[in-house]
């Protein structure tokens, strides 16, 4: 138990370190759960968080896609956190890519930031 | 026991430099790592640069200010500090913060600090540390690339070797098929 204990406090800090507390409990959580699956486009202003599946757009100022999280379709966020599966195109501030990840197609960032284990094949363009 | 004895001979006069020198002569056998050691003992005769030695086998070192332009093949250890143009077929690679390297790269390992241009094939990691400037193609099979850093072009995994983190998913798929040839063989079986 005690593992695990610190496990969790360990990934707070680091989700901590993207989107402060008081950041993310004054704006609009949007939460997609595990077994939602939606076809269209997604639009919102603040955060959402991705455990389902999406095919279609997806457009927010922060977006965090998990690891059961799968996109099939254009992102464009200031900034993504990737765990998940994403198969299209990314536009995006600041990126940060989870070793769990799963990329495909093509990625326009500023800042990124890849962590060992994940699987991206894709063109990566550096935008001003 | 042995310790004590070098003690009470040198008496009072011991400093703390000649007792370290004391200990370390003392517990050189138990030192198995050599760099260590020396890095202790700050021998002289034995000077690095870069990591780099004289002897060392397999390794070269395009030292800063040099420019170079050629084929380097079968290398061990490959630091790029200076200019190079060319290709390189090495074990690992390392491109330092004031590097600038050209080429056509084939190695196992690659860290990329400086400038590089060109296309790398790796059959392990690839490292992008932040102060690096990276355009080209890349083949990889462990990517890392830390934040600040700038990586543009095709980026393509490999897959010669899993990653870290194994993925559950294709485990799963892979796991599908061998379950239907098992359903088909008890199948056969009770047919019989």
């Amino acid at each position: 138990m005690s593992i695990f204990g610190s496990q969790e406090k360990k990934e707070i800090i680091e989700e901590k370190f993207i989107f402060p507390v008081s950041d993310i409990s004054t704006s609009h959580h949007t939460f997609i759960s595990e077994d939602l699956e939606i076809n269209g486009n997604i639009t919102g202003k603040d955060y959402i968080e991705l455990n389902g599946k999406v095919t279609g757009t997806l457009k927010s100022n922060k977006i965090d896609i998990k690891e059961k999280g799968l996109v099939n379709g254009e992102i464009s966020a200031d900034n993504l956190i990737v765990a998940g599966e994403i198969d299209g195109e990314i536009k995006v501030h600041d990126l940060y890519i989870r070793s769990t990840a799963k990329i495909k197609g093509i990625i326009r960032y500023k800042n990124i930031d890849i962590q060992a284990g994940a699987i991206i094949t894709a063109e990566l363009i550096k935008t001003i | 026991m042995v310790f004590n004895a070098h003690l009470d001979h040198y008496g009072l006069d011991i400093n703390l430099i000649s007792l370290f020198h004391i200990f370390s002569t003392y517990f050189k056998d138990l030192l198995s790592n050599n760099k260590l050691y020396d890095i202790l003992m700050e021998d002289e005769s034995n000077q690095e640069l870069d990591g780099i030695t004289a002897n060392d086998n397999g390794c070269i070192l395009v030292g800063e200010g040099v420019s170079l332009e050629g084929r380097i093949a079968n290398a061990k250890d490959t630091n790029i500090a200076g200019t190079y143009n060319g290709s390189i077929n090495s074990d690992s690679l390392y491109v330092s913060k004031n590097g600038n390297l050209t080429g056509d790269i084939k190695t196992q390992n690659v860290t990329i600090d400086g400038k590089f241009t060109g296309d790398v094939r790796t059959e392990n990691s690839l490292v992008v540390n932040s102060t690096a400037l990276a355009k080209g193609n890349f083949e990889y099979s462990i990517l890392e690339v830390k934040f600040g850093a700038t990586i543009e072009g095709m980026v393509k995994h490999s897959g010669a070797i899993s990653p870290i983190a194994p993925a559950e998913k294709s485990l799963t798929h892979e796991e599908q098929p061998i379950l239907d040839t098992d359903i088909s063989d008890n199948h056969l079986e009770v047919e019989d």
